[in-house]
């Protein structure tokens, strides 16, 4: 169906995904020290990578819509 | 399908009305094929600006402009995720200057300086660079290591020794009081960092309102028939995703190189950095090694050097007769452009190979003879070959 941008499978599981990193951030953010920060900051780096591959999901699905 | 159905910025955009509650100024729509990231470059460059707008001020709380190495110190070892923010800082600063030389040398090439009002847009876009850089070099100047401190040196001789110390003293004077004040390090690093954290930065972000502002109004820079035909998508939402995508997935990239190599903290100005030979950053060894040529030292032929290569490059979009706008129908502007390349590419090199290792007068003719020939033959020849070619 084109157009069929919204709340599909692979966003929400991106979404999921997004919050189990998150959880790990979280749980990595205890008694910060210089070696997990740099775990953290990887951590943060992929919660990056999924928000913009959630974003390149809902652009590619506008594109097709608007075809 | 709704082949008829209209976005509604593009009622506003072909009306040229405005419609109740809207602004006068819409994003300009963009074509499906403008959504590769080479055509984005600037979009990068002011990501990472932005970002350097957020890690700034966080770093901002800890810092103290009358302890500086102290409190870059205490950043790194004690507040809780300082060192990273500081290294992410710092990288987006090495990324937000590796993409303004990108995006400059991209529209540099592509002739993007032509238009209506497309000189001014380059024009300012060069303004900024100079002040980025200031930022930049203001910017590693702050944690009071001891190739900031040496920077601040050379700045001060600079100001005093070259044309400006010699026509103007008194102007060099204010110049440099307004740089280090009485030359104590509170107030020294106080001008530093208002200079780093407000005066210049606010002055980036004007020109950059401005920058931007002309790009709406220009579009983007293409080659009118390959897209004449070809239906635009609509800036929200496609064009805006497209760029929030390229933007994050850009500061991702950075986040993940300063996990992987995190600055150490440097040696601090003062007596265990003595004897140490100082390298400025990547970006400042071109002009560093300009001072060990001889002949073209810092005073007499260094600065007038660079100072005419910004000169020549602001007026660019006045010199530029050429008709065609492909490179190699503008053989002169490519071959300088591949010059300039060559020339920053051979200094930061060199810089590396001999720093402070001065230059003897026929080693400096030989090579920027040598770069003069090389750029010019080789865009002359592939113009010729081209010519031949579809003959």
């Amino acid at each position: 169906m084109p157009g069929g941008i919204y709340m599909n499978k692979r966003i929400l599981s991106l979404i999921g995904l997004q919050f189990l990193l998150s959880i790990a951030m979280w749980f990595f953010s205890f008694g910060v020290n210089f070696n997990n920060e740099r775990i953290w900051l990887l951590l943060l780096a992929a919660n990056v990578i999924v928000f913009s591959a959630i974003v390149y999901i809902l652009m590619r699905g506008f594109l097709v819509s608007e075809k | 399908m709704s082949q008829e159905k209209k976005h509604d910025l593009d009622d506003l955009l072909e009306s040229g009305e405005q419609t109740e509650g809207s602004f006068s100024i819409t994003m300009k729509p963009v074509r499906r094929k403008q959504l590769r990231f080479d055509y984005w470059t600037g979009l990068f460059v002011l990501a990472g600006i932005m970002f350097e707008a957020i890690t700034g001020p966080l770093l901002l709380y800890y810092y103290q402009a009358g302890n500086p190495y102290g409190s870059t110190v205490s950043i790194v070892q004690t507040v809780p995720l300082g060192g990273i923010i500081l290294a992410a800082h710092l990288y987006m600063a090495y990324a937000v200057i590796l993409l303004l030389f990108v995006h400059m040398f991209r529209n540099y090439f592509v002739g993007a300086y032509r238009g209506a009002w497309r000189w001014a847009q380059w024009m300012i876009g060069l303004l900024l660079f100079l002040v980025v850089y200031s930022i930049a070099v203001i910017g590693y100047i702050l944690p009071e290591y001891y190739i900031g401190v040496d920077a601040v040196h050379i700045t001060m001789t600079l100001i005093e020794r070259s044309v400006i110390g010699r026509v103007f003293p008194a102007l060099a004077a204010f110049l440099v009081s307004a740089l280090v004040g009485n030359a104590t390090t509170l107030q020294a690093w106080q001008h530093f960092l208002a200079m780093h954290a407000i005066l210049l930065t606010g002055l980036a972000f004007v020109l950059i309102v401005v920058h931007f502002f002309l790009f709406e109004k220009s579009g983007i820079h293409e080659e009118e028939k390959t897209v004449q035909n070809e239906k635009p998508v609509p800036v929200m939402p496609v064009s805006m995703l497209n760029s929030i995508f390229l933007a994050s997935a850009f500061i991702a990239v950075v986040l993940i190189v300063s996990a992987l190599f995190p600055q150490g903290l440097l040696q601090g100005y003062g007596v265990p950095a003595y004897g140490l030979l100082p390298f400025p950053d990547w970006y400042l060894m071109p002009v560093y090694k300009m001072m060990d040529v001889a002949g073209l030292g810092l005073s007499t032929g260094g600065v007038p050097f660079l100072g005419i290569l910004v000169i020549i490059a602001f007026l660019v979009p006045f010199l530029d007769r050429y008709k065609g706008s492909l490179p190699l129908d503008r053989p002169l502007f490519t071959a300088m452009g591949i010059f300039v390349i060559l020339f920053l590419a051979s200094m930061t090199l060199w810089g590396y190979a001999q720093p402070g290792l001065s230059q003897t007068r026929p080693l400096t003719l030989m090579m920027f003879g040598g770069m003069v020939f090389v750029s010019t033959v080789s865009v002359y020849a592939m113009k010729y070959a081209r010519r031949d070619l579809h003959e």
